[in-house]
């Protein structure tokens, strides 16, 4: 199983230059810091947020949230006991750091009779750090 | 013959024909025999597995169940004097450790605002929250969604988890979204589905009407606020579709017209 490391916990890549900057003044930088800096590359995972919300407008109700963990055996579920969902609105996940890769289309399909899904969804993703 | 099967049906008010309408499920939580429930459930651990539509031969005393008259009343409100009992049925036993299926619609996406099926959830036993209970999405038996689309949703707002009493049996339109949810206990959760359909088309109501009162009634339930998505162009849609089904059960076939929320705001 893989675990998410915070900023706090782990190298990161602010980390790593303002090591570098260091090393490089004292002229210690070398071929094993490139190699630190590739294996830090290579633990960034996406975290992906479906998020279902009332209009296409960033700013509307989030009326449905599904959030996927980029670790073998994670499953997203229906959850009975859940707490409320993690955002407010699409706009509120932005400022926490998540970036939209999928916006509803506006024009999608209407009909002025039937309704069908509920919420336009937004799909968001979040970069961070895993080591297994 | 029991007592309970020779007592009238406790039919529905106006008032609870339209909540069902609205919301696409009701709860009946009917008074059986001391030990009833708990019968049943040493039955169906006997009859082990999964028996499919057998699991009425394999425990018979779940005809009981639906001679209730407090379960038979509501679906005679729902589904006319002369409704039956479908041959597909199911004990769906949701395992310790198991994981939550996706929302669905159960069968084909041929969608209409009429109740011609509904399915009957009967729990032997309580279902508290942790232990996988059925979550059912108020008002989406009126949308027309195959289930392959809802697989993107995990947690909906205002999702109802029926955590329920032992004999509750939970009368949901056929085309209701639901799911089974994740049993975190230690002991299965049992729930028998039977499908039950309505025969002909709807005449004089077969609920308690009170036509005295039903317009104020059906004015306050059509307008109830269901689906997250709060005052949208969905809400409005959903007034006709409402209005459509009740004037449907009402034995009024005629469709109601994109627009006709507007006479409905006066």
């Amino acid at each position: 199983m893989s675990d998410r490391t915070t900023d706090s916990e782990a190298e990161t890549v602010e980390t790593w230059v303002t090591e570098a900057r260091r090393k490089v003044e004292e002229g210690t930088f070398g071929p094993p810091d490139l190699d630190r800096m590739v294996s830090l590359y290579n633990r960034t995972r996406q975290r992906l947020l479906y998020v279902h919300a009332g209009s296409p407008s960033i700013y509307s109700n989030v009326v449905a949230a599904a959030l996927h963990e980029p670790v073998a055996g994670s499953i997203t579920e229906i959850d009975p006991m859940a707490p409320e969902l993690p955002y407010e609105t699409v706009h509120a996940a932005i400022v926490d750091g998540w970036r939209v890769i999928h916006f509803p289309s506006q024009q999608a399909f209407f009909d002025d009779r039937e309704i069908d899904v509920i919420g336009y969804e937004f799909i968001l993703e979040k970069l961070e750090n895993y080591h297994d | 013959m029991t007592e309970l099967s020779t007592r009238s049906p406790d039919l529905l008010s106006d008032d609870q024909v339209l909540k069902f309408i609205v919301h696409g499920y009701h709860l009946v939580e009917p008074e059986f025999p001391e030990k009833f429930n708990e019968s049943i459930c040493e039955q169906l651990d006997r009859a082990g597995g999964n028996t499919g539509n057998g699991i009425l031969d394999a425990v018979p005393m779940l005809e009981e169940v639906f001679d209730h008259p407090e379960v038979r009343g509501t679906l005679i409100s729902l589904l006319g004097e002369d409704y039956a009992m479908n041959g597909h049925r199911h004990l769906h036993s949701n395992e310790p450790g198991s994981h939550s299926q996706g929302w669905h619609q159960d069968g084909t996406n041929v969608r209409h605002h009429q109740i011609w099926c509904v399915l009957a959830m009967y729990y032997p036993h309580d279902v508290p929250a942790e232990q996988g209970p059925t979550v059912v999405m108020p008002g989406t038996h009126f949308r027309n969604a195959p289930s392959d689309r809802l697989q993107t949703y995990a947690n909906i707002k205002g999702q109802v988890p029926l955590t329920v009493n032992a004999g509750t049996v939970v009368i949901a339109h056929y085309d209701l979204w639901h799911a089974a949810t994740l049993n975190r206990s230690d002991r299965q959760r049992y729930m028998l589905k039977f499908l039950f359909d309505r025969q002909s088309e709807p005449g004089p109501p077969t609920w308690n009407h009170a036509p005295d009162t039903v317009d104020e009634v059906a004015q306050r339930r059509i307008r109830e606020q269901v689906s997250p998505q709060g005052y949208s162009s969905d809400y409005y849609k959903e007034w006709e579709l409402r209005t459509e089904m009740w004037h449907w059960l009402l034995g009024q076939h005629a469709a109601v017209p994109p627009g006709a929320f507007k006479d409905m705001l006066s």
